[in-house]
């Protein structure tokens, strides 16, 4: 990748094995400085979810998330999409620190650059393929042609093409998870979030999946983080992290 | 037990919103119920109380078919066997000036009668009660409310006269009948003939029986020795007397706090639709872990239980405080509208209180009972992997609609058929009416909504989701639709009484001054105007003519209602019967020249009287019976009304004073000033001067005060539809929560979901309020032309108060939208990370 002339990520202030490239050019997709997340359980007994995660994903980079059970991967991931809130430190999301914005900015933000994809899907059961792929259209008031042609695009690169209008429930698990993708993807985001987007899928599913996602991000040049427990699909990213109860360290090196 | 328990209270503390709702619900229901039956209870306690008071424990009571009974009857009642003691008695209602007019009942009784009076403070001489003039015994409360003791003067009026009378002891009625009046204040019969003008005539005869004799037998003897002229009946006859007179009132009244009940069982079934759902995994593991249906369902009724048991307990306070606020307006209508006695204390027995508590959880057990055997039903895969509120309503919502269509058509096909001549069929077709809304409500709103055309994530998006839980999200807009056809439905009724009275009073209330007393409202036929009053009145300048009537109260067709007689001969005369039946002119010429009447429209209906008929009218002296020459609009009472010419009126009932006149006044002359200038000229006479404007208005707020109650229980269940609103969109928040936070992971802004709810509360309340107007005008319509005629006798002429109605429509949709602000806030707020973790 650094042949391609991509800033090399930094993790915990060290930067990546990657001396002399050229330095920013444009923001990073994402920024951790110092974040630190503890939530306070049964009343007050406080829980270190993050501690001190520090890291910078240049735009475009494949970042692969690892770890047990509990040990942050989805917090990691709520407080890069600004859906949650940091104890201490500052989160930069395309450049801009998600701290200094209200939460209609960060929304917005959200809306515009941020594209989420779930374990369990999160598709709506009334609405047929189509209609949930266009739904952040629709949240965005921007449901045109040009946003009915872009899911139809999308939808027919995943090989749903003839599937428009079939109600979701009549879809497999891992058709669900292709429409889910396409919504994250409609709005051309620049940094997609997948948490455990094969949890749900067996291993042979799963697989195909995470192919099409990669290849789909790559050809959107999405910058994609995505969390999962297969050691074999971490190593399709570009570098793979592991978080141990909260602190984070490379892992996977750069393939 | 305690897993029970546990559950609940956990239960309740996670929704502590809904919980705090449904309870709302219950206990308003059951507020409305009981504050009508204690009401109801207390107005007929209030009448008993005064029977008890005044007969002591008499066994029988003779009363009179005419005005009043001559003395010479008392001797013939005394000496039939069986009879052990019997004493006459004699009433009347006199006015305590004041600024409010205090009415006292004086009670002339034989003081030596072998009855028991409680005595507080017994005369030491019984002869003083004969021998002092105006000697009375008062009952302890009214001595401490006007301050007075024993040996102090007052004076009362009886139409313009003023009776001096003295406190010369204190009797307790209280002791004998705790509801009794006190107001009630006992004199020497002897004495009181003379006080009230009234020599040789008797009100009652109460009769004690010889232990062991028959009453049946024994009154059969005493309606032979007095004929005709009197009837005798048992305490528990005359009860039911005025519970029958009543009757219509008071069925009016629970009827409409019954549907205050109904509203709330929907806010139940909602609650527990809601809970079961969210739990049904619960219940799931629960069945797969071997429990029985059985028991899945004991937990659900055990709760339910629980929820109604408190409902009734803040119920039961919550209907004191409402009866006891409206205590004064029923008592007014009771005493203007009835002629009953007034209620002057709450009567709350132990059998009302358990009546509102099986009602509070029966309503309670009713409402939860669907959702309940539903959920039990349920085999246990079903529940673990079951999905949202959808599946309860979408398989159901077409044959519930069917059944909903075939029960209006039916019953409405009845009614037009024999139904409408049986008299409760009003009520029926009206209930039938009220049952239907709910049942066409999910077709309604799920194809309502289902095809509105949304643009934007916004209202519209809200709104039309709304179809896809119709199984929760219809019975919001059934309870709402209910509480609105019953509002419409009753506005247009009022409106439509208060336009006929308008007019009604507009052309017979013509004259420029009326005068009467401030007796005449309660002792009526027995508050005369002296004829210096008269003179006075009819000698001014600025009169032109005096319209003179009397009135009594006797027995037409074998229904004791008001008689009056007026000049039929006066010039402009006319105008004051509007004729439902018969030509004006004609009708009151027959009426001077040959002695016919003209009869009330709810005497009319109620015997089936026709003109050409002859209506037989008993008189002090036998009956005669006169030809009705024409039927007049009558709203003045419920009873029914006879007109006659004043001197047929002397010729049967006798000599007597002028009872209340109108005045006629020359063109130019100012009738405030008159009246103001006679108060003044005619001071301390308890006289009523009042000119046509002030006796219009006093007429109407009469007629307003006749509503009061029926207001407060429109609000009640207008509150609890509105609590219905909040109650379901606080479901549809937390039992969509992850939906809610994808659209927020996904970008959609606190400000979109808020609209989006109000979206879904607005649609709410458009097809409530919908739904409920287009039923509320057909309830209006079996109302006006049905109910109404079938139980009061009255013609009214439709009329929509359409202002009122627009304002009522603004109030209800802003008290929705007020309902969904708190849900849509709640809503807002969801956090984006509370995705489902399961299927949505
Ligand atoms: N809202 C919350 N309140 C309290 N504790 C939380 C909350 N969210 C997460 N946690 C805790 O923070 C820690 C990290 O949770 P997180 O969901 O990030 O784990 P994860 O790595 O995604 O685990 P998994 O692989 O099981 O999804 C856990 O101990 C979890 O219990
Ligand atoms: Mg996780």
């Amino acid at each position: 990748m650094a042949r391609d002339g991509i800033v090399p990520s930094t993790l915990n202030g060290v930067k990546a094995a990657d001396p002399g490239m050229p330095t920013i050019e444009s923001p990073p997709a994402l920024s951790f400085e110092n974040v630190s997340k503890t939530f306070l359980v049964s009343g007050d007994i406080p829980l270190a979810a993050l501690r001190h995660v520090s890291f910078r994903i240049p735009q475009g980079r494949k970042v692969a998330i690892i770890g047990r059970s509990g040990s942050g991967k989805s917090t990691l991931l709520h407080l890069s999409a600004g859906i949650e809130w940091p104890t201490e430190g500052a989160i930069r999301l395309m450049g801009r620190d998600l701290a200094g914005l209200g939460d209609r900015e960060r929304t917005l933000l959200r809306r515009e650059t941020v594209g989420l994809v779930f374990q369990f899907f999160n598709l709506l059961s009334h609405l047929s393929v189509r209609d949930n792929v266009l739904l952040p259209a629709w949240i965005a008031s921007d449901l045109g042609p040009a946003a009915a042609s872009r899911a139809e695009e999308l939808l027919a690169r995943v090989g749903l093409a003839g599937r428009l209008d079939d109600p979701i429930r009549k879809l497999s698990g891992g058709e669900m998870q292709r429409v889910a993708i396409c919504r994250a993807l409609l709005r051309r985001p620049k940094l997609l979030l997948a948490d455990e987007p094969t949890g749900s899928l067996d291993d042979e599913n799963g697989r195909v999946v995470m192919e099409q996602l990669l290849s789909l991000s790559s050809q959107e040049k999405t910058t994609l983080v995505y969390v999962t427990h297969s050691p074999e699909l971490a190593a399709l990213a570009d570098e793979t992290w592991t978080l141990h109860s909260g602190l984070l360290e490379l892992t996977g090196g750069r393939h | 037990m305690q897993f029970f328990l546990g559950g609940l209270i956990a239960r309740i503390r996670s929704s502590r919103a809904l919980f705090v709702l449904t309870l709302l619900g219950v206990a308003l229901g059951v507020a409305s119920v009981l504050s009508i039956q204690i009401l109801n209870r207390s107005a007929l306690g209030a009448f008993q109380g005064s029977v008890r008071a005044v007969g002591g424990e008499a066994d029988l009571t003779v009363s009179p078919r005419g005005p009043f009974l001559p003395e010479e009857c008392f001797p013939r009642i005394l000496g039939q066997s069986g009879v052990a003691s019997a004493w006459p008695v004699i009433r009347s209602q006199v006015a305590l000036q004041g600024k409010e007019p205090i009415f006292l009942e004086l009670v002339g009784l034989d003081l030596f009668a072998p009855r028991r009076i409680p005595w507080k403070s017994p005369p030491r001489e019984f002869s003083q009660a004969l021998s002092v003039p105006g000697w009375v015994a008062v009952t302890p409360t009214l001595a401490e409310r006007m301050g007075w003791t024993v040996g102090q003067g007052f004076a009362v009026t009886l139409g313009s006269r003023r009776l001096r009378l003295q406190v010369g002891a204190l009797v307790d009625f209280q002791k004998l009948a705790p509801l009794a009046s006190s107001r009630l204040v006992v004199l020497d019969i002897a004495q009181a003939q003379t006080l009230l003008a009234r020599p040789g005539e008797i009100d009652q005869v109460e009769i004690r029986l010889k232990p062991g004799a028959n009453a049946a037998k024994t009154a059969d003897r005493i309606r032979a020795a007095v004929g005709e002229l009197a009837k005798v009946e048992t305490p528990e006859e005359r009860r039911d007397q005025a519970q029958e007179l009543l009757g219509a009132f008071r069925l009016n009244l629970t009827a409409l706090s019954l549907i205050s009940l109904f509203v709330g069982a929907f806010l139940v079934y909602s609650s527990t639709l809601a809970s079961l759902v969210r739990r049904r995994a619960e219940f799931g593991l629960m069945r797969s872990l071997g429990a029985m249906r059985g028991q899945v369902f004991r937990i659900i009724v055990g709760e339910v239980l629980l929820l109604g048991g408190l409902g009734v307990a803040l119920g039961i306070p919550l209907g004191y405080a409402a009866a006891r606020a409206n205590m004064g307006s029923v008592s007014a209508t009771l005493s203007n509208l009835y002629l009953l006695e007034e209620v002057e204390s709450l009567k709350v027995s132990p059998a009302t209180l358990a009546l509102a508590a099986l009602l509070g959880i029966g309503g309670a057990l009713l409402g939860a009972l669907a959702p309940a055997i539903e959920m039990s039903r349920k085999d246990h895969r079903t529940l673990l992997t079951g999905s949202t509120l959808r599946p309860v309503a979408g398989t159901t919502a077409r044959p519930i609609f069917l059944a909903g269509v075939l029960l209006l058509g039916g019953v409405a096909l009845w009614y037009a058929g024999p139904g409408h001549r049986w008299k409760p069929g009003g009520f029926i077709l009206g209930i039938a009416v009220l049952l239907a809304l709910p049942l066409i409500a999910p077709v309604v709103l799920g194809s309502g909504t289902g095809r509105l055309r949304v643009q934007s994530f916004s209202f519209a998006y809200g709104a039309r989701s709304l179809s896809r839980s119709l199984g929760i999200t219809s019975v919001a807009v059934a309870a709402l639709a209910v509480a609105v056809c019953m509002l419409v439905g009753i506005t247009v009724m009022i409106g439509s009484f208060r336009r006929t009275l308008e007019l009604w009073i507009g052309s017979t209330i013509r004259a420029d001054v009326y005068v009467s007393s401030e007796s005449w409202s309660r002792s009526r036929g027995q508050a005369g105007l002296d004829p210096q009053t008269l003179e006075t009145l009819a000698t001014r300048d600025e009169v032109r003519s005096m319209d003179r009537l009397r009135q009594t109260f006797t027995e037409c067709g074998g229904r004791r209602v008001s008689v009056i007689g007026v000049d039929m001969g006066l010039s402009g005369g006319e105008s004051r019967f509007v004729l439902m039946e018969g030509r004006p002119r004609e009708a009151l010429r027959r009426a001077r020249e040959s002695g016919a009447i003209l009869v009330g429209e709810p005497l009319a209906r109620k015997g089936g009287w026709k003109v050409g008929d002859r209506l037989p009218i008993r008189t002090p002296f036998g009956e005669e019976s006169l030809t009705i020459s024409g039927i007049y609009f009558d709203y003045g009472s419920v009873q029914g009304s006879v007109a006659m010419d004043l001197a047929k009126f002397e010729k049967m009932f006798g000599q007597g004073p002028i009872n209340t006149v109108a005045l006629y006044m020359k063109p130019g002359a100012d009738s405030e000033r008159l009246v103001d200038q006679l108060l003044t000229a005619l001071p301390d006479r308890g006289l009523q001067i009042r000119s046509n404007r002030a006796l219009r208005d006093r007429i109407l707020s009469i007629f307003e005060e006749t509503f009061a109650v029926t207001r407060l229980l429109q609000a009640m269940s207008l509150i609890i539809a509105a609590c219905g609103i909040t109650l379901t969109l606080l479901v549809l928040a937390q039992e969509r929560i992850s939906e809610l936070a994808l659209y927020r992971a996904l970008g959609a802004s606190r400000p979109q979901i808020f609209r989006v709810f109000l979206g879904k509360g607005m649609a709410l309340a458009v097809f409530g309020i919908g739904m409920g107007s287009a039923g509320g005008l057909v309830l209006a319509l079996i109302l006006v032309y049905g109910i109404n005629r079938a139980y009061f006798g009255w013609t009214l002429a439709l009329h929509f108060p359409t202002l009122a109605l627009a304002g009522e429509a603004l109030l209800l949709f802003s008290a929705a939208m007020l309902a969904s602000l708190y849900p849509a806030v709640r809503a807002s707020r969801t956090p984006a990370t509370e995705l489902s973790r399961d299927d949505l």
